[in-house]
């Protein structure tokens, strides 16, 4: 079928379409000239002046509405359409309950925010600006705990006791029975992680289920004094805080694990009590970290090297992590709101993404691809989107 | 590195990738000329960059990387907007098909390219450059610089909006490679 495919895709296109002998020496010569610095444009680039101005008048003519919506909006939303802001998209879902939106979750390749009022779930589309129901609300459900990509959807409803697993491109749906404690939902592609407690006899710890196969596998027995953080996944890695004592003063343990090898890479323990917010990125496990009472600080551990290395960073509440770009939480007057950085050398650069939005920013988070995605505290409780890898 | 040791680079670049590029060039934007232009600009850059090429991507991924970031320049240009309304004029000129001529097309092996041609671009150039370019899932993320599991999520979404059949062995290949 491939083959096929392959050859179906290549009748498409007209046949004798092919780089000539003749246009790879052009572009050989053209290479050579560009190379000694000769500026040559290519006649095709020039456009008569006439067209120019005929193009013009048309984009007038076409943007009207367009000019007209921003006016209507600008009293809403200036900062939208200021130069910094330009690629930052506002999302406003009205008839959600903030509490649901400050946990919504967005998938930047189906631009949709997914979001539960605990007895159903929604997707609401960024670019239609439309709600769909994915699962049907129900007047005695008890949804607290998902997970979704672009493909699955892994919800526990507690009323009734049982894990589902939907398929969001098939709509093929699974349900399993679920008496156990389950938390922790972790999606990777087609790999869940999730957290399993039980009774006395039965297996406590991490799981991994293979959703192409629907596998089951043990990964990590929890055997330390809890943690303060959800694990964290990405690119097939598995990290996992647990609370250890060592020589009776409490402390942090990482387990890292590969998930497609199945086996336990690393283990890092750092002289802290409370780790928050892991995260896994750019081969670093980020953490913000403290001991009670006193001030936290943004570290990371190096896979490269298995050292902890502090950021430094502002004093901050809440932090979000990609690459080397990171979102705080900074104290602003007798509250906070968010700024983004990014980092250099172990410091950081402050950005000036949000600096046009006057409303409380909160509630930093990234996609696996890099959007970072802020609640706004404003009187529509709009979100606020910013893809870094766009940023200039 | 010399210029000729550079021509040689460039020669065996176009040789080997050029034909290819071309052609993929064209199925985004439609236009042999824009194509043309697309691919010279892809192979200069190329050219021009050897020096700072340090093998960190193939030359294969780095290639097909241009050649898409080009077409989506070329989608955000004056240019293409004036084309599409050129087009969407046209297509307003031309009468509808019947279902009988629905059907005859359906049966057609270019329904395959049309379907995949009418996607939204994010699925169309996952599911060219995989089977036409036959760049795995990796090298594709390499090239459109988001994860494999994007990747993948976006070439199941695709086949089935260009209602593509893919046997289960396939879907394994695409995930393993």
């Amino acid at each position: 079928m491939p083959e096929n495919i392959k050859r179906h895709l290549d009748e498409s296109v007209p046949s004798q379409l092919t780089l000539s002998e003749v246009k790879k020496r052009k572009i050989l010569n053209e290479a050579n000239q560009r190379m000694d610095g000769r500026n040559f444009s290519s006649p095709r680039l020039f456009k008569p002046f006439a067209i120019g101005v005929a193009i013009l008048g048309l984009s007038a003519f076409l943007s009207f509405p367009y000019i007209q919506d921003w006016s209507e909006e600008s009293a809403f939303q200036p900062a939208l359409k200021e130069p910094n802001n330009e690629k930052i998209k506002k999302v406003t879902i009205t008839g959600v309950e903030y509490p649901s939106l400050i946990n919504a979750t967005y998938i930047a390749d189906t631009e949709e925010m997914i979001v539960t009022d605990h007895d159903g779930i929604y997707s609401y589309s960024v670019e239609s600006e439309t709600k769909r129901v994915i699962v049907e609300p129900k007047d005695n459900a008890e949804i607290f705990e998902l997970a979704v990509n672009g493909e699955w959807l892994v919800w526990e409803d507690v009323s009734t006791s049982k894990l589902y697993i939907l398929n969001r491109i098939s709509n093929e749906r699974k349900e399993f029975s679920n008496t156990l404690m389950t938390y922790d939902f972790q999606l990777d592609g087609d790999t869940l992680t999730y957290a399993s407690i039980g009774d006395r006899d039965s297996f406590m710890g991490y799981k991994k289920l293979d959703l192409s196969s629907w596998k089951e596998t043990e990964i990590h027995e929890l055997t330390g004094e809890g943690a303060n953080s959800r694990s964290a996944i990405h690119d097939g890695l598995l990290v996992i805080p647990e609370r250890i004592k060592v020589n009776d003063k409490s402390s942090v343990a990482f387990f890292l694990y590969d998930l497609k090898k199945q086996i336990q890479v690393g283990e890092y323990v750092v002289p802290y009590e409370v780790a928050n917010n892991v995260t896994i990125t750019n081969n670093k496990i980020f953490a913000q970290l403290y001991n009670e009472g006193e001030a936290s600080r943004l570290a990371y551990i190096n896979l490269e090297d298995s050292q902890l290395h502090e950021v430094n960073v502002p004093a901050f509440d809440a932090y979000a992590v990609y690459e080397d770009f990171v979102a705080l939480s900074l104290s602003r007057n007798d509250s906070n709101t968010v700024k983004l950085f990014q980092i250099e050398e172990n410091s950081v650069v402050a950005l000036p993404t949000f600096n046009q939005i006057k409303e409380r920013l909160v509630k930093p988070r990234f996609t696996e691809n890099g959007t970072l995605v802020v609640n706004g505290e404003g009187e529509q409780h709009s979100m606020y989107l910013q893809d870094v890898n766009h940023l200039e | 590195m010399n210029e000729q040791d550079r021509d040689q680079l460039l020669t065996s670049a176009m040789d080997e990738y050029g034909h290819y590029l071309i052609r993929l060039a064209y199925a985004f934007v439609k236009d042999v000329s824009r194509a043309e232009d697309i691919v010279q600009e892809v192979f200069i850059r190329y050219y021009i960059n050897l020096d700072s090429f340090e093998g960190r991507s193939s030359v294969k991924t780095y290639l097909y990387r241009i050649t898409v970031n080009e077409c989506h320049n070329y989608f955000k240009s004056w240019s293409y907007r004036k084309t599409e309304l050129s087009s969407l004029v046209g297509s307003l000129l031309v009468a509808k098909q019947t279902p009988e001529e629905e059907f005859l097309k359906t049966e057609s092996s270019k329904y395959v390219a049309q379907l995949v041609g009418e996607l939204p671009l994010k699925y169309k150039e996952v599911l060219w450059l995989h089977y036409y370019a036959e760049l795995s899932v990796n090298e594709i993320g390499e090239v459109l610089k988001c994860s494999a599991n994007t990747v993948k999520t976006r070439l199941a979404r695709g086949r089935k909006m260009a209602r593509l059949t893919i046997s289960e062995e396939e879907i394994e290949h695409a995930r393993e490679h």
